[in-house]
């Protein structure tokens, strides 16, 4: 699972998030709203250990990501909006790669079983990257979370760029990487996909996370209009803070 | 884990096109140069054996003359191509490798290959020392500017940092991809050296690999260094490519410029019409009416206890030429001497940049351990100047005892072709890669120091990859 708490991230003159406190739990998929500037990317990259948090305290698994970075990324999978492999190699060769550096060495049968559990086609597996589209190059990450054995996954933007079909191939995935047991935590615009496949959307504004909505609020909620009222809210209090 | 990592950058670079284009251009340079390095010098040294031949007949085979006139005729020392000219020719295209000997001139080499250039530039001739020392570190440049910065800038990094690995294998295994491309170059350009030569010297051959395979390390750690501190590919291209300039075009000259400047050589003409001056003070064989000869002829005549030359067993003339070469040879002494000091110092002042400059550093230890360098053409120079006063020795004593007196009193030479026959030919002994080396001890320091501060800046990078870099 992967648990924030009070977590406050400052930058020279600015403060990026908080008191950000947060929670995803093992079989679940939380999904970050916000908009641009929001404190989504701050989050993903305290998360997986990039950034250092002012204050606060992160665990991945359980396990202290400040203390102890190198352990809690032991346990973490991240997929980006363009997963970025290595263009020369296969899919098949960058699952291996990345999979022996994570220290698990899968030969050919079983790479080619994880890329078809992530849902790429087996004719795709054995051409080179530079050749997929960016939902088949997803796949690969999301097969390289499954290889690691991770027991959270990071999605930062997972869907944007992604045709219709490929957002929701996608997000089965996603559902299914939960159903497995891994923790998923997923930032995103993507307020339809959103309500689609997370257990709990959380909106962020201005580094603060203003409302966290269950599955069933979400679903019964125009997500749209209250995103909307709370951003809105959320840049006029920091206007009247700035005038104040 | 860094196996692991090495192994995926050799696999980029072979399949990545432009890895492939650099080590095809590379090697095919590397080649070339050695075959025609290899081509020149074995065409020049039988030109040369065929001189020295011509020489030598010339002396043995020239109608039997005075002494005298055979010291005057001179004679050709030839420098043998050092044991590793075919890969670093060195200063030997400035410097030259034959000198005409003659009696009371000390000469400088002739038939110089620079003379025959067209261009004064260093980058004249294509031979293996310039693939290694300014190519090589080119190809590494061109291959590695983004050899961290890209995966950065691609989002790969972040990826590999989640996939648990960290900052010192990732540069120790990039560093070492990008110089086993380097090494790759070297031991090519070396091999075919060895494969090319008539007799290989596996001292001096290991040495030239050794330090050159050093520098290589040093080239490979800056530039992934520089790619992992630069933001973008870009900066870090053009940082390298600025450096890669100044390390071997600008810095080179600089230094020669600073040492000229701040120690300046007296000139050609300055350095001979010292020599004039001091050399007129002694006493010229020449003149009868020298008052330093006639007191030369005193003290012979005093010897043999005679009263006039008529009388002597001796010719006269033999004895004040040897005395007079004497004197010559104490004036060389001290102002050759005073040139080569000054020469070594100048040699030593440009070398206090091989501390900024690496390539400096290999430059001089390349030449220095194929016997190419300033130390082995000043220890030829002094060689030649030995077997000149030799064999003007000999021919001064020929002159002068290599005669009789008939019973009319008239002098009669003695002298047969089988003495001049019996002088055998001149030849050079190359220093030790010991006395080399110990002569370029500071060149060492700098390049051991380059070692250890390329290391660290590997160490150092590695860290601050650990701390923000990989964002």
């Amino acid at each position: 699972m992967i648990e924030l708490e009070d977590v406050v991230m400052e930058y020279p003159g600015h403060r990026a998030l908080d008191r950000l406190r947060l929670s995803v739990s093992a079989g679940r998929v939380y999904g970050l709203l916000g908009p641009n500037g929001a404190g989504k990317s701050t989050t993903i990259n305290l998360v997986t250990g990039l950034l250092r948090p002012t204050s606060g305290s992160i665990r991945v698994d359980g396990i202290d990501a400040v203390a102890e970075p190198e352990r809690a990324r032991g346990a973490l999978a991240y997929v980006s909006e363009s997963v970025a492999l290595y263009p020369f190699l296969s899919g098949i060769e960058n699952l291996q790669l990345f999979s022996r550096l994570a220290g698990r060495h899968l030969d050919v049968g079983e790479s080619s079983a994880c890329l078809l559990r992530a849902g790429l086609q087996a004719d795709a597996h054995h051409r080179r990257i530079g050749t997929y589209s960016k939902g088949m190059r997803q796949k690969v990450g999301l097969a390289i979370a499954l290889a690691k054995e991770a027991k959270a996954i990071v999605l930062d933007e997972p869907s944007a760029g992604l045709d219709p079909s490929a957002s929701h191939d996608l997000a089965e995935r996603v559902r299914e990487l939960a159903g497995n047991g891994l923790a998923v935590l997923m930032a995103t615009h993507d307020l339809f996909r959103a309500r689609e496949t997370c257990d709990t959307v959380g909106l962020l504004v201005r580094g603060v996370l203003r409302a966290e909505w269950d599955a069933s609020e979400v679903k019964d909620r125009d997500l749209e209009a209250a995103y909307l009222d709370l951003v809105t809210e959320g840049a006029s209090n920091a206007a009247g803070a700035a005038s104040a | 884990m860094i196996h692991t990592l090495f192994q995926n950058e050799w696999r980029a670079l072979l399949r990545d096109g432009r890895g492939i284009v650099l080590l095809v251009v590379g090697a095919l340079v590397a080649l070339v140069a050695t075959w025609t390095s290899a081509s020149t010098d074995s065409r020049h040294d039988l030109a040369q054996d065929a001189a020295m031949q011509a020489a030598r007949t010339a002396w043995n085979e020239r109608q039997v003359d005075s002494a005298h006139g055979r010291a005057h005729y001179g004679d050709f020392v030839f420098r043998p191509s050092g044991p590793l000219s075919k890969l670093d020719s060195g200063l030997q295209a400035v410097t030259g490798r034959v000198v005409y000997t003659e009696a009371h001139r000390q000469n400088d080499a002739v038939h110089k290959p620079q003379q025959a250039s067209a261009s004064l530039l260093r980058y004249d001739r294509l031979e293996p020392s310039t693939v290694l020392q300014l190519l090589a570190p080119l190809v590494l440049v061109l291959a590695g500017f983004g050899i961290v910065s890209s995966e950065r800038e691609s989002g790969r990094l972040r990826l590999l940092w989640i996939s648990g690995v960290r900052a010192l294998p990732l540069m120790v295994a990039k560093t070492m991809a990008l110089w086993t491309l380097g090494a790759a170059l070297c031991v090519l350009v070396v091999g075919a050296h060895v494969l090319f030569a008539d007799a290989v010297d596996l001292g001096r051959t290991t040495a030239f690999l050794a330090v050159h395979l050093a520098t290589l390390w040093i080239v490979a750690a800056l530039v992934t260094g520089a790619s992992a501190w630069a933001r973008r590919s870009g900066t870090a291209a053009a940082l390298l490519l600025s450096l890669w300039v100044l390390g071997a075009i600008v810095l080179p000259r600089l230094a020669a410029m600073t040492a000229a400047a701040m120690d300046p050589l007296p000139s050609r003409d300055a350095f001979q019409a010292a020599m004039q001056e001091d050399r007129e003070q002694g006493l010229d064989g020449h003149n009868p009416s020298d008052a330093r000869r006639l007191k030369v002829e005193q003290e012979v005549l005093a010897e043999y206890g005679v009263e006039s030359r008529d009388e002597l067993p001796v010719n006269l003339g033999g004895l004040i030429m040897q005395a007079d070469e004497e004197y010559g040879a104490q004036v060389w002494d001290r102002h050759f001497g005073d040139l080569e000091q000054h020469l070594e110092r100048q040699y030593a002042l440009a070398g206090g940049f091989s501390f900024l400059n690496p390539l400096q550093a290999t430059n001089r230890l390349s030449m220095a351990i194929a016997g190419t360098g300033l130390a082995s053409h000043l220890e030829f120079l002094r060689q030649t100047e030995g077997y000149r006063r030799e064999l003007v020795r000999k021919l001064n004593y020929e002159d002068a005892h290599g005669v009789e007196r008939n019973e009319e009193g008239r002098m009669r030479r003695t002298t047969t072709k089988e003495f001049y026959t019996s002088f055998a030919a001149f030849e050079y002994e190359p220093l030790t890669l010991g006395d080399l080396l110990g002569r370029r001890v500071a060149d060492q320091i700098a390049l051991a120091t380059w070692l250890l501060g390329a290391c660290a800046f590997v160490l150092f990078t590695a860290r601050h990859l650990d701390r923000r870099g990989v964002l």
